[in-house]
C-alpha cells in the first residue's frame, strides 16, 4: 500500500485513456458508427426479421425441439 | 438496498412484465418483441416483451447461411440494426448494463451471496465468451443454419424451458426429448458455479459481455482513478464482482461497471461519467487508459 502522495501513485507509463483519431474521441466514432448502422437497418427494414425470429416461442431456446 | 439492486430489478421487470401469460397462456406477441433487450434476458421467458439480441444475431446469421439462395442482398439488414443496436449500447456505457441492468447478471449476483467456499476463476477463462461469440453466436448458425448457443445456453432453460414446461401455451408444446435434460445439467452445472465464483457466465461465457467488453475501453461512460489518492489498499478488488483491480485499468475490458469500487472506495479515488465530465487524467497513468 502507497501514501496517496506518494509520486509512484503516477503508477505506469502510457496512454491517458483520450487517444484522440484524426482529433476525435474514439468514442464519438464508434457511437457515429453504430448509430448509423442502426438507422439504416431499421430504415431498409431490418425490424422485420428480428421481430418474426422473435415473435414465436424459440424451441431452441427452450430445449424442445 | 443499494440502487444498484432496485436498477437489477426493474431491469428484470422491464425485460418480463407479461404476467397475463400465467391467465392467458399465450405468450407477447406484439411489436416490442422486435426490439432487443440490452441485456441478457431470453425471448422464450413467457413473461418476455423484447428479443434476446444474441437470438436476433443468431438468427441474422443463420438466414445468411451458405446453401441459401442468396438472391436478396438484403439479408444483412437484420444485421445491421442488431450489431448498429447493441454497438450503440457498448460505445455509450461499456458493459454498464452488465452490472445494472441483465436479470442474468442479477442473478449471479445473488447465488454469489449464498454461504459456501469460493474460488476465484482463472484469468484465461475470460477469453471464453469471446470463443463463444465468434464459434457459437457467428460462425455455428452461419455454416448451419441452427441457432446453436441458444440450444446450450443456460437463461434459455431458466427463463424459456423449465417456465414452458410448467406452463405450457395454449396448443402445448413438442414432448421433451434428451437434449431439454442436457440442457437442464448444463443449467445446475452454472448455477452450482455461480454459488463459489463471482459471475462466472458474465465473464466466462456470455457473447453479450464480449460485444460490449470489446467496446468497455473506448465507450463514452468511463472510469477514472486518481492516482495521487489511490493508496491501492485494495478495498475496491474486495466488492468487485468480477476481481479486477481497478487502479491497474480503470477501463478493463472485465469491468462491468457496476461501481462498488466508487461507493466503497474509502479515499474517494475511483470517479465515474461520460467523457466531458470526468477530471483531466494524470497524464502517464496506466490507470485511466
Amino acid at each position: 500500500m502507497r501514501a496517496p502522495d506518494d509520486p509512484a501513485a503516477r503508477h505506469g507509463a502510457g496512454l491517458d485513456g483520450r487517444t484522440y483519431i484524426l482529433g476525435i474521441p474514439p468514442a464519438y466514432l464508434f457511437v457515429a458508427l453504430f448509430l448509423v448502422m442502426l438507422t439504416v437497418g431499421l430504415a431498409l427494414g431490418g425490424f422485420g426479421p428480428v421481430y418474426a425470429n422473435a415473435r414465436v416461442i424459440c424451441n431452441d431456446c427452450i430445449g424442445i425441439f | 438496498m443499494a440502487p444498484r439492486r432496485w436498477a437489477q430489478i426493474a431491469g428484470a421487470l422491464v425485460a418480463n412484465p407479461w404476467f397475463v401469460y400465467f391467465s392467458t397462456r399465450k405468450i407477447y406477441q406484439g411489436r416490442a418483441k422486435g426490439i432487443c433487450f440490452p441485456g441478457f434476458n431470453c425471448y422464450a421467458c413467457p413473461l418476455a416483451t423484447f428479443s434476446c439480441p444474441i437470438g436476433s444475431l443468431q438468427q441474422c446469421f443463420a438466414i445468411n447461411r451458405p446453401g441459401r439462395p442468396l438472391g436478396n442482398p438484403f439479408n444483412i439488414v437484420p444485421l445491421l440494426y442488431v450489431i448498429g443496436f447493441v454497438g450503440l449500447v457498448g460505445a455509450v456505457s461499456g458493459r454498464l448494463v452488465c452490472g445494472w441492468i441483465c436479470p442474468f447478471g442479477f442473478l449471479q449476483d445473488l447465488l454469489y451471496k449464498v454461504r459456501s467456499p469460493k474460488l476465484r476463476l482463472p484469468s484465461w477463462a475470460r477469453f471464453g465468451k469471446y470463443a463463444t461469440l465468434v464459434v457459437l453466436v457467428m460462425l455455428v448458425p452461419y455454416v448451419t443454419g441452427v441457432h446453436w448457443f441458444s440450444r446450450l445456453c443456460p437463461a434459455g432453460a431458466l427463463e424459456g424451458g423449465i417456465p414452458l414446461t410448467i406452463f405450457p401455451p395454449k396448443g402445448g408444446l413438442p414432448p421433451i426429448g434428451a437434449f431439454f435434460w442436457f440442457k437442464i445439467g448444463i443449467l445446475v452445472v452454472f448455477l452450482c458455479w455461480m454459488v463459489v465464483t463471482k459471475r462466472p457466465f458474465c465473464r466466462a461465457a456470455c457473447p453479450l459481455g464480449a460485444m460490449y467488453a470489446l467496446l468497455t475501453p473506448v465507450s463514452l461512460y468511463r472510469m477514472h482513478v486518481d492516482a495521487q489518492k489511490c493508496t491501492e489498499c485494495g478495498d475496491c478488488a474486495k466488492v468487485c464482482p468480477v476481481d479486477i483491480n481497478i487502479y491497474e485499468n480503470a477501463n478493463s475490458t472485465e469491468c462491468v461497471r457496476c461501481l462498488e469500487c466508487k461507493r466503497h472506495c474509502p479515499r474517494g479515488a475511483i470517479s465515474s461519467g461520460f467523457r466531458r465530465s470526468l477530471p483531466e487524467s494524470v497524464p502517464g497513468s496506466a490507470a485511466n487508459e
